[in-house]
């Protein structure tokens, strides 16, 4: 297209504002949706901006339906092209009336935001709403439009009601004031386009209104119309034909970007129109960018600044972590400091400082994780647990000058507590300042081909196959999956079904959101009250209200949000470290005055928080892969790693946590470290400058920060553009930036001198991390919290079993798998009783002599006892058994379990009749607590028990009756029957394994058992049997199975190739015990079968009984 | 029939072995539609003509495949 003469468009100059050059065909579009209309515009926000700049626009506007969701990622787009942002929404008035506004200043754009927020918040969840009146309230600075056909101007007239028309436009025009509403004029080749011209033209004569030209836009080119039908279908729950005979589709594709050249066409009368979007485009000047508005105001104690009161904290945390003060920690709490005051960021810390101080206080236990754990400051603070120093993590990792970051530090809380911190922020700093960041949910894989499809008409079956067998996650590449030849199915009923139209629009269906929700734990505390600097609106749960921004708007605005976050593992050590109070008269977690008091001389001297992580009892643990339950170092890909890895040092486990995520899995770097920490091979680096910054994970990129330094050292990346990486490795939407990135890099490669194939290579194991890398701080502060739950195993395993047991669903393995691990560490688990059980989980002492009893009891059913460790000497003696709790009795319900405990009182159940009759339970739930073993103690056999039970009648309110019942001698439970009914009520058997009953037939049909397998060489075939309690498909593991078998002494390592999988994909898939027959594969310390074979257990056994 | 003239406005039709001249012309409107069913979609510029001879017509232009139709002569 080339431009008019006379034509030219202005360019963003700097700090100076922009100078339009008005001209006849100049333009300006005023009213625009992104896809941020929810479900009604189909474009990006850049995408808009890249057409408007194409067409040669000086300027945009967005204006999204009742939000400015898409304003940032709008704003920064247009910076980005030299185009003015003009920030706007469209309205809803009075419920149904559009209305279409425009900042015109910063205040004005305050007042867009109170009023964007004051609808939302209104109306209920999705149906916002406004009035007149208010709108008046905060006119000042906001430019008014008289929108689209759904306007109450234009609707009016085309009721041919003149009256009202006049008078919605009088008001607006009272409310705004003259020089700030326009009357809109919109053409789009419809039938009514003139008469409703005329009629809103003559009106804005008789009112003195301006007028202005707009397209009412909902995608960036004709071609998005599709699109747009697409998601107006679903927006209606239609099929397109549906929507068609409805009404519902906009008769053609005219609501496009159209070039100033088509748009003086189709105002050839009304040139002034067309004018007035160039004047009404120079008018506004809005910014979005809020870096002072970033914190808010700290209260410091009297006579402090920010600056001075944290020097002050910082010191009294000095003296209290590092005793003596060392040369380095005083250096380096000097550079911290003077990098925070410059940043002006000392608030910032104090924030955050301030809510940890809050949570510790009421015991909730809580620790920084992220690149936060780099700074000194933040250790002294207490927020982050790691010494920096003694960990050689970098400052700049977290604050650095040179880049416009916003330093982001997430704080982990117990999962059941964080409820409080959460309100003690908004209590704090008051409703105003605070807000819930949100999270924008886009159209993935399979949404995208349900919704697609449903409106594309294809059958509900044709919808549900294709959905499902879907391998990928993002829509563009179901958009190839759907067009290549597996999926299409052949039907001779429907071979018409369009799957190349499927295909194509799923391909515009990336990045489409779908609906907006609350992002965990991102709070947003401002200066100035919020609702002046971004909407809000209402969240799904109930009093929650969330900010239109998601993290990236947030970040891209200059703001600052804290992550806080849940995590239940320290909820666990909570609890366990309260267990090790009561039943030892230990504590571990003293408050700071008493740590001097712990006695020195005792092994457990140094309080939980304070380790020397160094203990030989946890890297033993580490080194055999005993280490279920344990934070971050149990599941089934660390279990195999960990023997090859041998770690020795805390170090050791900060790699460890960090080696096996998705990033350096995909990067492929797992093997390589192992090899060369196993000595296999030596530490070979691509380029010798890369040395310094990989020598500590001998050559392979473990950590996100060497991803930086390498792309730094090999590329000559700056510290900027590597932060740039940085970025765009962590958001959903890096794949473009991606792309530019690469071409940098092996630019910037081959012009350090470093050849083509080694570049691509190290590009490829750099990329592999997109996202999903550990910077080693967040490593390291993961890595203590790992080496704190692995010391609480070793030493005080009754305590710490019984928490973990009563945080139940989380980590990697079920409940029965950590029973059965606590059995190996010679901790009994006792059935749920009602005499005996709380709610939760308990500890009780077996007395020695009935432990021993106990073990014996264990070692006649073949259930062994764990072999012993070097760290056994030091432990003493479990006399400790975690008794059920009876919420591990499914069906009894809190309030079953509440009036258990209640009626029991001080006074035991004494048999079944007096249970009965006390609880009231219904006989179904006794029936079930019998049959659980929840009634063992009162003496008389489950069978029995059920038969007395059929005898009994009892009821709420009548009197309670007995039926005698003949006593009738009943075959004794069986242990496969008991077992069944055990893992059926309870989900596991406290003192049994299932897989123990049929030991006897499986070893004399040559199975070998867990214990067994580990002495058998590599490349043998072996056989075995097991409970599945984990089965994986890893993304990452290109369509390997990963089963997880347990028996009665331990846990097995399945691998299943993709073939084998196929051939036995219902029994591996499907059946809970498994036989296996494959080939044993041994690395060192790490075992694991290659399955060749595998059947039902339960099909064999009932073959040959 | 046959309908000639410029690209933007049709200035006269041949109708039943007849030609008639267009004297006025007045609003087009446009519908796109039907995309989704194959061979289907409907693409039109629509604008009501009457000629010299005192005829009132509806005409459109195919927008995918070029060219003025005749869709309707009013009584």
């Amino acid at each position: 297209m080339s431009p008019l003469p006379g034509y030219a468009h202005g360019r963003l100059v700097p700090g100076s504002g922009l100078r339009l050059e008005m001209t006849a065909a100049g333009y300006v579009e005023l009213h625009c949706h992104s896809y941020f209309s929810l479900l009604d515009g189909a474009s990006s926000p850049e995408a808009l901006v890249e057409r408007a700049v194409a067409l040669g626009y000086p300027a945009l506007a967005l204006t999204d339906h009742n939000g400015l969701y898409g304003a940032v990622r709008f704003w920064r787009a247009a910076q980005e092209h030299g185009l003015k942002a003009i920030i706007g929404a469209e309205v809803s008035v009075n419920s149904e009336e559009h209305l279409t506004l425009l900042a015109e200043t910063q205040s004005g754009y305050a007042n867009l935001c109170r009023l964007v927020s004051t609808g939302q918040l209104a109306g209920q969840k999705g149906q916002p709403r406004l009035t007149v009146e208010t709108l008046a309230r905060h006119a000042q600075g906001i430019l008014c439009l008289s929108g689209c056909r759904q306007g109450a101007v234009p609707r009016a007239l085309l009721e041919r009601n003149m009256e009202r028309a006049h008078r919605a436009a009088a008001q607006l025009r009272e409310a705004f004031g003259p020089d700030r509403f326009w009357i809109e004029i919109q053409r789009h080749y419809l039938p009514t386009d003139t008469r409703l011209t005329a009629a809103l033209t003559s009106l804005a004569r008789k009112l003195d209104i301006g007028l202005v030209a707009t397209n009412n836009v909902h995608y960036a080119s004709r071609s998005g119309q599709r699109l747009h039908d697409v998601l107006t279908c679903v927006r209606h729950h239609a099929t397109l034909p549906e929507a068609l005979g409805a009404g519902l589709l906009h008769p053609n594709s005219e609501q496009f970007l159209k070039s100033p050249v088509e748009m003086a066409a189709l105002y050839p009368d009304l040139p002034e129109a067309m004018r007035n979007t160039l004047h009404i485009a120079e008018r506004c000047e809005v910014s979005l960018d809020f870096t002072a508005q970033r914190l808010p105001a700290f209260p410091v104690p009297g006579g402090h600044t920010p600056g001075s009161y944290l020097r002050h904290l910082c010191e009294q945390g000095l003296a209290r972590r590092f005793n003596p003060i060392t040369p380095r920690a005083r250096a380096q709490l000097v550079h911290e400091l003077a990098v925070i005051e410059r940043m002006g960021l000392a608030g910032y810390f104090l924030v955050v400082w301030d809510i940890v101080r809050f949570a510790r206080e009421q015991g909730i236990r809580c620790q920084g994780r992220g690149s936060a754990a780099n700074s000194l400051v933040a250790y002294l603070l207490d927020i982050t647990p790691v010494d920096p120093l003694r960990h050689n993590l970098l400052f700049e990792r977290f604050l650095s000058e040179g880049t416009h970051t916003t330093p982001d530090i997430d704080v982990d809380f117990a999962a059941d507590r964080r409820e409080e911190v959460i309100q003690y922020v908004y209590e704090r700093y008051g409703k105003e300042h605070v807000g819930m960041v949100c999270n924008v949910v886009t159209y993935r894989a399979r949404s995208a081909v349900r919704d697609v499809a449903k409106a594309l008409a294809f059958p509900p079956d044709v919808i549900d196959r294709a959905a499902k067998a879907l391998d990928t996650r993002s829509a563009t590449e179901a958009a190839e999956d759907v067009s290549s030849d597996p999926l299409v199915p052949s039907d001779p009923e429907d071979p018409s079904l369009p799957w190349q139209l499927l295909s194509s629009i799923l391909r515009q269906m990336g990045g489409v959101p779908r609906h907006l929700s609350i992002h965990v734990g991102g709070m947003l505390i401002t200066a100035a009250p919020l609702v002046e600097v971004v909407p809000l609106e209402r969240a799904t749960m109930p009093d929650r209200v969330v900010v239109q921004w998601d993290k990236d708007s947030v970040e891209d605005a200059g703001l600052i949000k804290i992550d806080l976050l849940s995590l239940r593992t320290l909820g666990v050590v909570t609890e366990a470290l309260a267990h090790i109070r009561a039943q030892r008269g230990l504590d571990l977690d003293p408050a700071e005055a008493d740590v001097r008091s712990l006695v020195p001389s005792s092994p457990f001297s140094q309080g939980l928080n304070n380790l020397s992580l160094d203990d030989p009892a946890v890297f033993d643990l580490l080194q055999r892969a005993d280490t279920v339950g344990c934070f971050q170092v149990e599941s089934r890909a660390q279990a195999q790693m960990l023997p090859k890895l041998q770690p020795t040092r805390f170090e050791d486990i900060v790699v460890g946590v960090a080696l096996i995520r998705p990033g350096p899995i995909q990067g492929g770097m797992v093997h390589p470290y192992l090899r060369r920490r196993q000595g296999l091979e030596s530490a070979t680096y691509a380029h010798p400058n890369l040395e310094q910054a990989l020598a500590e994970t001998l050559g392979v990129i473990v950590f996100q920060e060497q991803v930086l330094r390498v792309a730094m050292v090999i590329a000559g990346f700056t510290p900027a553009e590597a932060d740039g990486l940085r970025r765009a490795m962590g958001r959903s939407r890096s794949e473009e930036a991606m792309a530019a990135l690469r071409q940098r890099f092996l630019d910037g490669a081959r012009g350090n001198g470093v050849n083509e194939t080694a570049a691509e290579e190290i590009w490829q194991q750099l990329a592999g991390f997109v996202g999903f890398g550990f910077c080693k701080s967040h490593a390291a502060a993961f890595a203590l919290v790992a080496y704190q739950t692995l010391y609480l195993k070793a030493y005080f395993p009754a305590e710490y079993y019984c928490a973990l047991l009563n945080h139940q669903p989380m980590g990697f393995y079920p409940p029965e798998v950590l029973i059965g691990d606590a059995r190996q560490h010679s901790v009994p688990a006792l059935h749920p009783d009602v005499n005996c059980s709380q709610a939760a989980c308990t500890l009780e002492r077996v007395s020695p002599p009935d432990q021993r009893q106990a073990q014996e009891h264990l070692s006649k059913q073949g259930i062994l006892e764990s072999p012993t460790g070097p760290g056994d000497l030091q432990r003493s003696r479990e006399d400790l058994a975690i008794r059920l709790g009876l919420r591990y009795l499914h069906g009894l319900g809190e309030a079953g379990q509440e009036r258990i405990v209640e009626r029991r009182g001080d006074e035991s159940f004494r048999g079944l009749r007096d249970f009965c009759r006390r609880t009231h339970l219904s006989r179904p739930v006794v029936e079930n607590l019998i049959r659980a073993g929840a009634l063992d103690s009162l003496g008389r056999s489950r069978r029995d028990l059920l038969w007395a039970l059929g005898g009994l009648v009892y009821q709420e309110e009548d009197l309670d009756l007995d039926v005698p019942v003949a006593p009738v001698t009943l075959p004794a439970l069986g242990r496969v029957e008991r077992l069944a009914w055990e893992y059926e009520l309870l989900g596991l058997s406290p003192d049994d394994q299932v897989v123990a009953p049929y030991r006897e037939a499986l070893r004399a049909a040559g199975l070998l058992t867990s214990v067994e397998l580990a002495a058998k060489r590599d490349g043998e075939t072996v056989q075995l049997a097991g409970w599945a309690v984990v089965r994986q498909r890893p993304p990452t593991a290109k369509g390997h199975v990963f089963i997880t078998l347990e028996d009665e002494e331990g846990l097995t390592n399945l691998i299943v190739r993709p073939h084998v999988y196929e051939r036995y994909r219902t029994v591996l898939r499907n059946a809970p015990l498994l036989w296996i027959e494959g080939r044993l594969q041994r690395e060192g310390h790490a075992i694991s079968v290659l399955v060749r074979r595998a059947a039902a257990l339960s099909d064999l056994v009932r073959d040959h009984p | 029939m046959e309908i000639w003239g410029k690209e933007e406005t049709p200035s006269g039709l041949v109708w039943q072995g007849v030609s008639h001249p267009v004297a006025e012309s007045g609003i087009h409107w446009r519908v796109h539609t039907l995309w989704w069913e194959p061979g289907k979609a409907i693409w039109r510029e629509y604008v009501k003509v009457a000629t010299g001879t005192g005829l009132l017509c509806l005409l459109y232009r195919d927008m995918l495949m070029g060219g003025w139709f005749l869709a309707r002569v009013y009584d």
